[in-house]
């Protein structure tokens, strides 16, 4: 699509997104309302925040014309969506790259690392079970669990995309730090 | 006031299938002021959801496209009920309105 909106503007829209979805808003509806939005905007050339208010008020107007009730807190949300296994995964991966940048640092160092273990012995199993756990997650994203997409009415596309901005910064950041776990290691070894 | 703003949205979505921003100029051109886009849309997902209007979206030459909205049959019949009530309501309340003042 040829029309873009103003980085204000689309912040504005992601705020009314998340409002939206916290109110248990269908995603098929929240489609149409920001569908509505851009159309307006578009029309009228008026800023959001004059024509449809702040997006929390405009959420709940949407919610109370649609008739959704409105849930329970956005933490209680949070929690109950959260299951065991996501606890101990979150687990797992904290203390698998805890010993990976250890294991890294040891290895730049020219030392043992926890438990007197061998650093690259430490380094390569952290490794193993981090690429485990990514590929876990990485599947389950795709599987597209997410069976209440937010749908684009106009080209039945899904709005709420994943960049690969976003991509580049969840792996590149990890990867630097990695990184500079060797290289720290090897400067304050030597 | 808000019942009738529904009201008058559904007597223009009546004159043939509209979109918000035309549905906004019509009732300010009718001297309802200017009604913002936070007010209008929902009252149009109301009517939606009661079945009173349906809606699909039309591609804009450049622009994001539009969604217009028609009447059903079901909003034709509500249009009639509503208006009727409404007349019957502003009669009594001008009758009473201006019905001579009696002194206590």
């Amino acid at each position: 699509m040829e029309y873009r909106l103003t980085t204000t503007d689309q912040a504005w829209c992601d705020d009314l997104l998340l409002a939206l979805r916290v109110r248990d808003v269908p995603g098929a509806r929240i489609g149409e309302v920001l569908a509505e939005v851009q159309s307006h905007l578009a029309e009228t050339g008026e800023e959001p925040r004059d024509a449809f208010g702040a997006p929390r008020e405009y959420a709940d107007q949407v919610a109370a014309a649609l008739g959704v009730s409105a849930p329970d807190g956005v933490w209680r949300q949070l929690v109950r969506g959260l299951s065991w296994r996501d606890l101990a995964g979150a687990a797992v991966i904290g203390v698998a790259t805890y010993l990976l940048a250890d294991g890294l640092w040891s290895l730049g160092a020219g030392e043992s690392a926890v438990f007197g273990l061998p650093s690259w012995l430490v380094a390569l199993a952290a490794l193993l079970v981090l690429g485990v756990a990514t590929a876990r997650i990485v599947t389950a994203a795709r599987s597209g669990r997410d069976d209440d997409a937010v749908i684009d009415p106009r080209t039945g596309a899904d709005m709420v995309g994943f960049p690969r901005s976003a991509v580049a910064l969840l792996v590149g950041v990890p990867l630097l730090s990695l990184a500079a776990m060797l290289v720290g290691g090897y400067l304050v070894g030597w | 006031m808000r019942g009738v703003l529904s009201l008058c949205v559904l007597r223009v979505v009546a004159d043939g299938p509209t979109y918000g921003y035309a549905i906004a100029g019509r009732l300010a051109d009718a001297g309802l002021g200017a009604v913002k886009g936070g007010t209008l849309y929902p009252i149009l997902a109301r009517l939606e959801a009661d079945g009173l209007v349906t809606s699909s979206w039309e591609a804009g030459e450049a622009g994001p496209g539009r969604k217009f909205f028609t009447l059903t049959g079901a909003g034709a019949t509500a249009l009639g009920e509503r208006t009727e009530q409404w007349h019957a309501f502003t009669q009594r309340a001008a009758a009473l309105l201006s019905s001579p003042h009696v002194p206590a």
